[in-house]
């Protein structure tokens, strides 16, 4: 089975005008094949540099990142990447923008519109085709960008923030359209987020971070059934979960945010 | 329609102004000719076949330099806004001969090139290099990372990143530069011409200014103005045509 992400004790430095800066430090997670794991923690506490590192963007300074046993080296259409911008091309169609991936491996002409033509119907972007980007909603801008990550198979799916940019109930409707097709695909995904209530809703389990340089703060595996629908929000255990999280969460942002000024 | 209609009364009004003004003495109507008898110059002009010609070399010369000074300016903008190494060695000589008002040359180029086509063309080329090499360096350079990024992690080959991803994420700050070019280019062309020619409209701007046949100066000079409208009217034209995009992406974000 492919797709079992491993990262082990990376660290991420950028060298600034006199000083090295450190983005991430002893980051260990993992994803194994077919899991939805959750990576959170406040701003800026480098989730967005893990996603970066193990998509091959960033290199790692210390430590390793490895999928299926492999050194990452440079990006691959293996792992799909999915951006809180959407990072759409403007210059082409909705339709070209699917076919991208299948067009760049010179895939036959037929078979990518066919295959599109069945990502387009899936994401309901049937009558959008020939438009572009920027004449679509937020939501169906982001289900373009999935379209195009999916259509290329991939085996890990890392999604930085997806829905950070949609208002809140096309959020929740995205969320249920990713929940679906991770039902029915059951790829690897690593989610960013710093929504706690999407992390369990939609999680196997989530990693905390600390607050910058960011490494793993505490591990939770939600153990809710699958499918899960829109109503486990309310369940007991989900409250839990989320309270668990909170609770986490706060105690970092406390450390960036200071504490909270009195009047 | 009736946005035409509103927007020719301002032109209308101007027209009947100018007229009026010139009619009633005014000003000497030898120095200020009305509209009708410029209107008059320029048919009588275009008749005798002088007018067509001139305008025929002006735009000739226009167009060679414009294509020239363009091709130059984008291909030195994008190595040198890649490629570190060509960034490191062209970008300080273009940097020291850009601030060189391109009139200052007019008369070098005429002892350089003499008073034909040759030294036309080089100084429409010279204007229009600099602002096309600027938005080609800028729009390449500042590409955003994030559309390579995608791009390399839906499974681009290095070698289509420039066709696919780079260039046309580079385009339109390359358009603003190529639109401020073509008014420039004409601005150059009246230069060149006026210093010396025996042929072209700003060639003739300046012969009739030496005899004193101002109406037809004028027709010359509305001419001009009517040339660089439609250039730029055209290439909007042909813009919007080759990338339905980019009004688009202009309008929004």
């Amino acid at each position: 089975m492919a797709g079992h992400v491993v990262v082990k004790n990376l660290g991420i430095s950028f060298t600034g005008k006199d000083k090295t800066i450190w983005a991430v430090k002893d980051v260990s997670l993992e994803v194994k094949s077919r899991e939805f794991v959750s990576l959170v923690g406040v701003s800026g506490c480098g989730k967005s540099t893990v996603i970066n590192s193990i998509a091959g963007f960033v290199p790692p300074t210390v430590g390793e990142v490895t999928v299926d046993n492999q050194p990452i080296t440079e990006p691959n259409s293996r792992r799909g990447v999915v951006f809180q911008s959407f990072v759409l091309f403007p210059w082409k169609t909705v339709f070209e923008n699917i076919a991208f991936g299948p067009r760049s491996r010179d895939v036959d002409e037929k078979a990518i519109t066919e295959s599109v033509d069945q990502y387009l119907k899936l994401m309901g972007l049937m009558k959008f085709a020939d438009h572009y980007p920027q004449q679509l909603s937020g939501g169906m801008r982001q289900r373009v960008a999935l379209a195009r990550v999916l259509i290329n198979d991939p085996d890990v799916l890392l999604m930085d923030e997806p829905f950070g940019a949609l208002d809140a109930q096309t959020r929740i409707f995205m969320q249920e359209v990713v929940l679906n097709l991770w039902e029915s695909t059951h790829k690897s995904v690593l989610f960013v987020t710093h929504d706690i209530d999407e992390a369990v809703f939609l999680s196997d389990r989530v990693y905390v971070m600390t607050a910058a340089p960011g490494s793993i703060k505490s591990v939770y595996d939600i153990e809710l059934e699958r499918p899960r629908h829109a109503d486990i929000r309310l369940d007991q255990k989900f409250l839990l979960y989320k309270k668990e999280l909170y609770e986490a969460i706060r105690e970092e942002s406390q450390k960036v945010l200071g504490p909270l000024p009195t009047f | 329609m009736r946005q035409f209609a509103l927007r020719s009364t301002g032109i209308i009004f101007l027209l009947i102004l100018w007229e009026l003004v010139s009619r009633t003495n005014l000003i000497d109507p030898g120095l200020f000719p009305p509209p009708s008898q410029v209107i008059s110059a320029l048919v009588s002009l275009t008749l005798s076949g002088q007018l067509p010609k001139d305008v025929f070399a002006s735009v000739l010369r226009a167009v060679a330099g414009f294509v020239l000074g363009s091709i130059a300016g984008l291909f030195v903008g994008a190595v040198s806004g890649r490629i570190r190494a060509f960034d490191a060695v062209l970008t300080p000589v273009v940097q020291v001969l850009r601030p060189i008002p391109v009139i200052a040359l007019v008369p070098l180029a005429i002892v350089w090139f003499g008073l034909g086509e040759a030294s036309k063309i080089f100084l429409v080329f010279w204007g229009v290099f600099f602002p096309v090499w600027v938005s080609s360096y800028l729009g390449i350079s500042r590409v955003d990372k994030n559309y390579i990024w995608a791009a390399r992690s839906i499974g681009i080959r290095r070698e289509k990143l420039w066709l696919q991803v780079i260039v046309p994420a580079a385009l339109p700050t390359i358009i603003t530069g190529l639109r401020t070019s073509i008014s420039l280019a004409f601005i150059v062309l009246v230069a060149a011409e006026m210093a010396g020619s025996y042929l072209g409209v700003g060639y003739r701007i300046s012969a009739y200014h030496l005899v004193f046949q101002i109406d037809k100066m004028m027709g010359y000079i509305v001419l001009m103005g009517a040339l660089g409208f439609i250039a730029d009217r055209t290439f909007a034209y042909l813009v919007n045509r080759a990338l339905p995009w980019y009004q688009l992406s202009v309008n929004q974000d």
